[in-house]
């Protein structure tokens, strides 16, 4: 079998597809190379502890108890504390404090859906490292240059041969929320969430920023909530989340 | 101690419960033990991010503590108490954040096992930080690599070339392990 990098051979050696003189030779080598050793020994426990699902559950769980934890201790009124004589003069305070945050929250534009998803709507088209097939780069610079609508035209010629292209459906999302066809992006995330299970989070996180585009925040915050924080959207999400408090 | 014949400890009911992923025991851990943590960090030097990210990853090695089989000896909030404020020490260290006067109480009566055996508990989860910080096209195709799927499986699951998958798959594990050898963490663990 060919192999592209070491990790090809550490692979083969741990799954015991390794075999015969090569076997031999690998061993051999690792008896006598302590920097092998160690790259092995690191490839093997980062795999070990990645394999550790029940974990995966649990950061889960703690992310979870963590927010509702946070909100309660938010939501707690801390008047209690107060000297019952001072109460009046704290109310003073809190409406004139009320009366400011007013203000400035009317006065302060930066936390539209406008600016919120300018803010976030950062698309990483990371798929031109991929290849240095033609057609692909056309696409990338077209997305790029954010022309948009050559884009979907290039991209719905490209898919025409390569349909699986999870990648590719995902730029044609992004360029159909770019150009505002909602309906369309929104199919298009779905289809790629469904059909692509690893693109899940990619796909709920494009649908919010759909709805956010659209300024529906209930259905905006729904699709955040789903994005799990063994995703790396999940900062992200958790971001935008409070940002739409 | 991971084994033992004495009867259980009351608290062996938290440990058990975080080996369940059971919601009801997490929640009374964050209720009962929570606010002293953030207190103890925000005292010195930590910010709350720093007091979740501390209580989190502590609960993380009692996780693993548990699936090993841990049984208590001594009260949870010792031993939670403990893992936390040493682990905040060393962070602080780390960081050249250290001085004389952190807050630093005698230790309660813990499971002295479980603070010394730590280190391979530390590895599980450095490994695991670094690799959440990959791209996600990096986390799945290294997933699905390291359950065995060969490449052209990948390839046809993530919607990409195969010769592209093979490439970056090796790319992607070079990021990580050398993201994890440059965390100054890796170099105190490596000999433990």
């Amino acid at each position: 079998m060919e192999r592209e990098t070491p990790y090809d051979l550490f692979e083969e050696y741990l799954q015991g597809i390794l075999k015969g003189v090569e076997l031999e030779k690998f061993e051999l080598q690792l008896q006598e190379d302590a920097s092998l050793q160690e790259e092995l020994q690191l490839y093997k426990s980062v795999r070990t502890a990645q394999a550790n699902k029940p974990l995966d559950e649990f950061e889960n769980l703690l992310e979870i108890v963590q927010t509702e934890y946070t909100q309660k201790e938010t939501a707690k009124p801390n008047i209690k504390k107060l000297p019952s004589i001072q109460i009046w003069r704290w109310a003073a305070v809190g409406l004139l404090l009320l009366g400011l945050g007013l203000y400035f929250t009317s006065s302060n534009q930066t936390q539209t859906p406008e600016v919120l998803y300018a803010e976030y709507a950062k698309h990483d088209f990371s798929f031109q490292e991929l290849s240095t097939e033609t057609d692909l780069i056309q696409i990338q610079n077209s997305l790029k240059e954010e022309d948009y609508e050559s884009a979907i035209s290039k991209i719905k010629q490209y898919l025409i041969e390569q349909p699986n292209a999870a990648e590719i459906k995902l730029a044609k999302g992004i360029a159909l929320l770019e150009t505002n066809q909602f309906e369309f992006a929104n199919t298009t995330f779905q289809s790629l969430g469904v059909l692509h299970p690893l693109y899940k989070s990619e796909s709920d996180w494009y649908q919010a920023l759909t709805y956010l585009k659209q300024k529906d925040i209930n259905q905006c915050r729904s699709f955040l909530s789903k994005i799990p924080n063994s995703s790396s959207r999940f900062p992200d999400a958790q971001k935008l989340l409070n940002a739409l408090k | 101690m991971k084994n033992g014949h004495r009867p259980n400890h009351p608290d062996q009911k938290y440990i058990d419960g975080i080996r369940a992923n059971d919601s009801g025991i997490v929640k009374e851990i964050f209720r009962e033990f929570y606010p002293s943590i953030k207190a103890y960090v925000l005292k010195n030097r930590g910010t709350v991010n720093d007091a979740e990210d501390l209580f989190h990853e502590s609960l993380k090695i009692i996780f693993l503590q548990a699936q090993g089989g841990l049984i208590l000896e001594h009260s949870f909030g010792g031993l939670l108490h403990t893992i936390c404020k040493r682990r905040w020490i060393n962070t602080l260290k780390r960081q050249n954040r250290f001085k004389d006067d952190i807050e630093n109480q005698p230790e309660p009566t813990t499971n002295q096992t479980v603070i010394e055996d730590m280190a391979a508990e530390e590895k599980q989860l450095l490994y695991r930080r670094h690799f959440k910080k990959l791209h996600d096209r990096c986390q799945e195709i290294l997933n699905l690599s390291f359950e065995g799927l060969n490449y052209r499986k990948i390839a046809e699951q993530v919607g990409l070339n195969y010769s592209f998958v093979r490439r970056r798959a090796g790319e992607c594990i070079k990021h990580l392990t050398d993201s994890i050898k440059g965390d100054p963490l890796y170099d105190e663990l490596k000999d433990e």
